[in-house]
């Protein structure tokens, strides 16, 4: 085995963790044991016990008592042999699952999806959807025997687990069991799970270690048939209450008496040796009736977790050890010395615990650090070229071998960015390396700005390109010419992307077609991206022409799954469809990306497909369509790109607010909020308030969007107008409501600088809001030609795509100035439809130029009141009338500004200026 | 063999008074047993939980420090108070 079988991947677990231990050949079955266990449950009517425990120190037997439990029991069971390594949530899922999928294949799926995920999912979100996953697990193939429903997951080792998440995850599953579930847990303490609970509902079967201990009869059958010879009754009495039962003791008691001259001295020796400790004794005893080759490998072999004889060869020191390891280990087996076979074919092995222990023991007491250095260093080389990576690093890492980790993981970056893509794992290798070695290596620096590049944290990413650019400068450390070209491309990549949501096309366009010419095929993760910005900034220094050719070409071959660049290229094409308003051919690449995903799973390009069709309903009024677009997406938020993920939550948000469900659209934008805190991401965070802003402007709380407006800094730098949130655009929205001259100058600065910003950039899409907005400007400015000649332009942009919201987002104002547009010749029918699709307003055929009938001063009065959030009762007693007539005068405000509830007549008339704001 | 007394063994349940720095409170009595639980404050004028657990075999004994451990809770002693002496 010398390079890793690409079709196996390399992180991929490690299957004798799966594999229930073989049973030794001298074991004496636990029927008293066995019996308590078994009619626990009874095939027919499912498990009585949601867990079965099994808590006693090292060397009792409990792993033997489960293998003899499951060996006896008619239903199927999921192995796992947990490690300390494996104390880690996601590690320790995908262990379980792998287990699980060894009796039905392909389980759990959306568990591991979100697993594969850039970023964990919130704890009780991925304990969800494992046990709703649990539950259907009949509906998977089963590889065992079909009459056998019910599973039994075995964790063996579990004090192993450190991970609180972990325990967590373990309560519920063991509070919520689906009932064709058993959960078997062997540990040596007591696990932190609401034990006296489980207890006092007899949820729980529990054998300890007084259970496991050998009675005198059982210490007898055993003695007898792993000794061979006859024992006195003296004899079995001493070992069994010398060892107190102990399974482990037991054995090394045996093993030594097998080797003993005279059995009778030993036993008499062992008796009076009460002040030792007995497992030191009596490995000592046992070791030294083995050769001095045996006792050489036993010490050195003890720093593996699992081995097999090839490895084993290539930790020992040739010269030491004539024999092979292979036969050494038969050897072992045969004399049944502590090995465990962790598979069928007799390849992998382990020792049983406490030997093992007590073997590292000796080796550190006896070798030198050095010495043990070299024995971790060969056995992470060997591991590593199997593809082992995971325990490679492990071993790297205790040899103090820094140098060799970071090979390790520098080695495989290549792998794991470009075809694994597991980014959980890739965070699990850089936690474990020093923060100042990371520092120092422009690979590293690089892995993880890439993690940071999936999970769309930009602004965290240009810290570690200067750095990790400095050291390919100063050439320090020394790498290949090869290599630094490369790192050097990527981080021409990852620079274009960040130019390009500067607004900086031309640095952006430089960047990106640099990486790709410097940039080979098969580096497909760096090609991707260049090739995406390469079409972003042609695109944005306005050379659509070349832009779209180089799509043209990219997408030619789509049908043989060989292209792996196409979702990636139609995700740049329909960005650049929106941002020049074609509406209707987003709509179409888009459903083109979700067919061709359907067919190859690639779910991060599905979401954007759904995003863009979501963004095509909501631009041009359909709200509950949107809905559902924006809903599949936030449904997979956890395996979303987070880009997608708080836009969708605006879009829903909006799509509520659109159809009435203000209250719905608040609890989205929360949401909203939530979402951008979990990810940390600086830039969403300011974002986000920037939406609140502007829906709580929407539902008529003026006064947050006011306290916003004020505090927000327009002098901070635009991007280019992709996505639903531009807070400048709020910030005009909101001046413009406020209405004073100050407020209005204000938000004319704005608005000019955002007019050079979006033509720089070529963003015809964004043209339309800013127009439309001008439009507004200019009428409150008493300039209504002006307003309606920009209004004209605006709707000349938009009618094509048929962009609807960005008109009615702007409330009646913009209702009225689009009414004067139907004496104009401009796209009649559209405005037309747009003016229908305006909220409730009876916009009367007469009094153009009055929204409304005018309200009475005694509506007038009930109005302001009603803004100073007065019941009928409070307005009856203070206007002198009674609650009838105020109900009456109000029941006359609604229908004149064509509201439904008081709330939005007060929003309605400050809108128009007909109450003074407050 | 009559009525001996037994030394303590890994399998033999025993009771021990625990002393922890900081508070319990009662929502652990899912996790593990306890009896005769008080909060003094000790000679730097924070709180200490005492308490009585249960009869523990060694594993579970293990699992409850480690437990605490997990709690965050600073062990400050274990002390073995009794244990079933008796064979019958």
């Amino acid at each position: 085995m010398t390079t890793p079988d690409r079709k196996k991947n390399p992180f991929v677990v490690l299957q004798t963790k799966l594999h229930r231990p073989q049973l030794s050949k001298d074991l004496v079955p636990r029927s008293r044991l066995l019996e308590r266990m078994c009619t626990s449950q009874d095939r027919s009517s499912g498990f009585n016990h949601n867990l079965t425990l099994v808590s006693a120190p090292a060397g009792y037997g409990k792993t033997t008592l489960l293998c003899q439990w499951l060996e006896a029991s008619p239903h199927q069971s999921a192995w796992l042999s947990l490690d300390e390594d494996d104390s880690d949530i996601a590690v320790f899922l995908r262990y379980l699952i792998g287990a699980i999928q060894i009796v039905y294949a392909d389980a759990c799926p959306r568990t591991i999806e979100l697993l594969r995920a850039p970023q964990l999912p919130p704890l009780d979100y991925l304990t969800a959807t494992f046990i709703n996953e649990l539950d259907k697990l009949s509906e998977f193939p089963s590889q065992g025997d079909p009459a056998a429903k019910d599973l039994i997951l075995v964790l063996d080792d579990y004090h192993n687990v450190n991970d609180g998440k972990v325990h967590d995850l373990l309560a519920t599953l063991v509070q919520h069991i689906p009932q064709s579930l058993h959960l078997a847990i062997a540990t040596r303490a007591d696990p932190p799970l609401p034990l006296v609970h489980l207890r006092g509902g007899h949820q729980m079967l529990e054998v300890r270690a007084e259970d496991l201990r050998f009675t005198l009869e059982e210490a007898q059958a055993f003695l007898e048939r792993a000794v061979g010879l006859g024992l006195s009754k003296e004899a079995v009495t001493t070992l069994e209450e010398r060892t107190e039962g102990w399974a482990v003791g037991l054995r090394l008691a045996a093993l030594s008496l097998r080797g003993a001259n005279d059995p009778d001295l030993f036993v008499r020796t062992f008796k009076k040796s009460g002040h030792r400790h007995v497992t030191g004794y009596l490995v000592d005893e046992v070791l030294t009736h083995q050769s001095p080759t045996t006792q050489e490998f036993l010490l050195q072999t003890s720093i593996l977790e699992r081995f097999c004889a090839p490895l084993c060869d290539e930790v020992l020191d040739v010269a030491q050890f004539p024999t092979s390891s292979q036969a050494i280990i038969e050897e072992l087996e045969r004399t049944n010395l502590f090995l465990v076979p962790l598979d069928y074919r007799g390849v992998w092995y382990r020792y049983h615990h406490l030997f093992k222990e007590v073997l590292s023991r000796r080796l550190l007491a006896q070798y030198s650090e050095e010495q043990l250095t070299v024995l971790h260093s060969q056995a992470s080389a060997w591991l590593a070229r199997v593809g082992l990576v995971d325990e490679a690093l492990h071993h790297a890492l205790a040899a103090g071998d820094t140098a060799t980790a970071i090979r390790l993981v520098e080695e495989h970056r290549y792998e794991a960015l470009n075809h694994s893509r597991q980014w959980q794992q890739v965070e699990w290798w850089l936690d474990r390396l020093p923060a100042e070695v990371i520092e120092q290596r422009p690979a590293l620096l690089l892995l993880r700005a890439w993690l940071l590049h999936t999970r769309f944290r930009l602004m965290d990413i240009p810290p570690l390109l200067e750095r990790a650019s400095t050291l390919l400068n100063d050439n320090e450390p020394r790498l290949g010419e090869h290599t630094r070209l490369l790192l050097r491309a990527e981080i021409d990549a990852l620079r274009s992307q960040n130019c390009y949501w500067q607004g900086d096309g031309k640095q952006c366009l430089e960047f990106a077609q640099r990486s790709l010419a410097a940039t080979p095929s098969d580096q497909r993760q760096t090609r991707g991206l260049a090739l995406l910005y390469v079409v972003g900034g042609l695109h944005q220094t306005g050379d659509i022409a070349a832009a779209r050719a180089i799509l043209r070409d990219g997408l030619k071959d789509t049908q043989s799954g060989s292209n792996t660049l196409a979702p990636r290229l139609l995700l740049a094409q329909m960005g650049i469809e929106f941002l020049d308003g074609d509406l209707g051919s987003v709509a179409k690449s888009a459903a083109y990306l979700l067919d061709m995903v359907q067919k190859k799973w690639h779910s991060v390009n599905a979401n954007w497909a759904h995003y863009y069709l979501g963004r095509v309903q909501l631009e041009r009024n359909n709200p509950a369509e949107a809905q559902d677009h924006f809903d599949a997406v936030l449904e997979r938020r956890y395996v979303a790109h987070g880009r997608v993920v708080q836009d969708s939550f605006y879009g829903l948000a909006l799509a509520y607010q659109a159809m009435g469900q203000s209250a719905q659209a608040e609890q989205v934008s929360d949401a909203a909020s939530a979402y951008a805190l979990e990810t940390g991401n600086t830039a969403f965070m300011l974002e986000v308030e920037s939406f609140r802003a502007r829906l709580a402007l929407l539902q008529g709380r003026l006064a947050l969007a006011d306290h916003w407006a004020r505090a927000f800094d327009q002098e901070t730098h635009m991007i280019p107008a992709l996505f639903l949130e531009t807070p400048h655009s709020t910030l005009v929205k909101i001046l413009l409501t406020l209405g004073t001259p100050d407020h209005l100058n204000r938000a004319e600065m704005v608005l000019t600088r955002m007019q050079r910003f979006f033509a720089d950039t070529n963003t015809p899409w964004s043209m339309i809001e800013l127009l439309a907005l001008q439009a507004l400007l200019r009428d409150a400015q008493g300039d209504r030609k002006v307003a309606l000649t920009a209004l004209e332009q605006a709707v000349t942009l938009a009618w094509p795509g048929r962009f609807i919201r960005v008109f009615i987002e702007l409330g009646p104002r913009m209702a009225i100035l689009l009414r004067q547009l139907t004496d104009r010749d401009v796209a009649f029918e559209f405005v037309e439809q747009l003016l229908t699709s305006f909220p409730d307003f009876q916009l009367e055929d007469k009094g153009i130029e009055n929204l409304v009938k005018p309200l009475t001063r005694r509506e007038m009065d009930v109005l302001s009141l009603l803004a100073e959030r007065q019941t009928n009762k409070e307005i009856a007693q203070r206007l002198l009338i009674s609650p009838l007539t105020v109900r009456k005068h109000a029941s006359n405000i609604f229908q004149k500004l064509g509201v439904r509830g008081r709330r939005d007549a007060v929003a309605a008339a400050e809108n128009l200026g007909i109450l003074k704001t407050r | 063999m009559g009525k001996q007394r037994r030394k303590l063994t890994m399998y033999t349940p025993a009771v021990f008074r625990i002393r922890v720095q900081g508070v319990l409170d009662e929502s652990w009595s899912n996790y593990f047993g306890y009896h005769d639980m008080s909060v003094e404050e000790d000679e730097t004028g924070s709180p200490v939980t005492i308490f009585t657990s249960e009869p523990l075999d060694q594993a579970a004994l293990a699992g409850l420090i480690g437990h605490l451990n997990v709690l965050g809770l600073p062990l400050k002693s274990v002390e073995y108070v009794q244990h079933q002496g008796c064979q019958s």
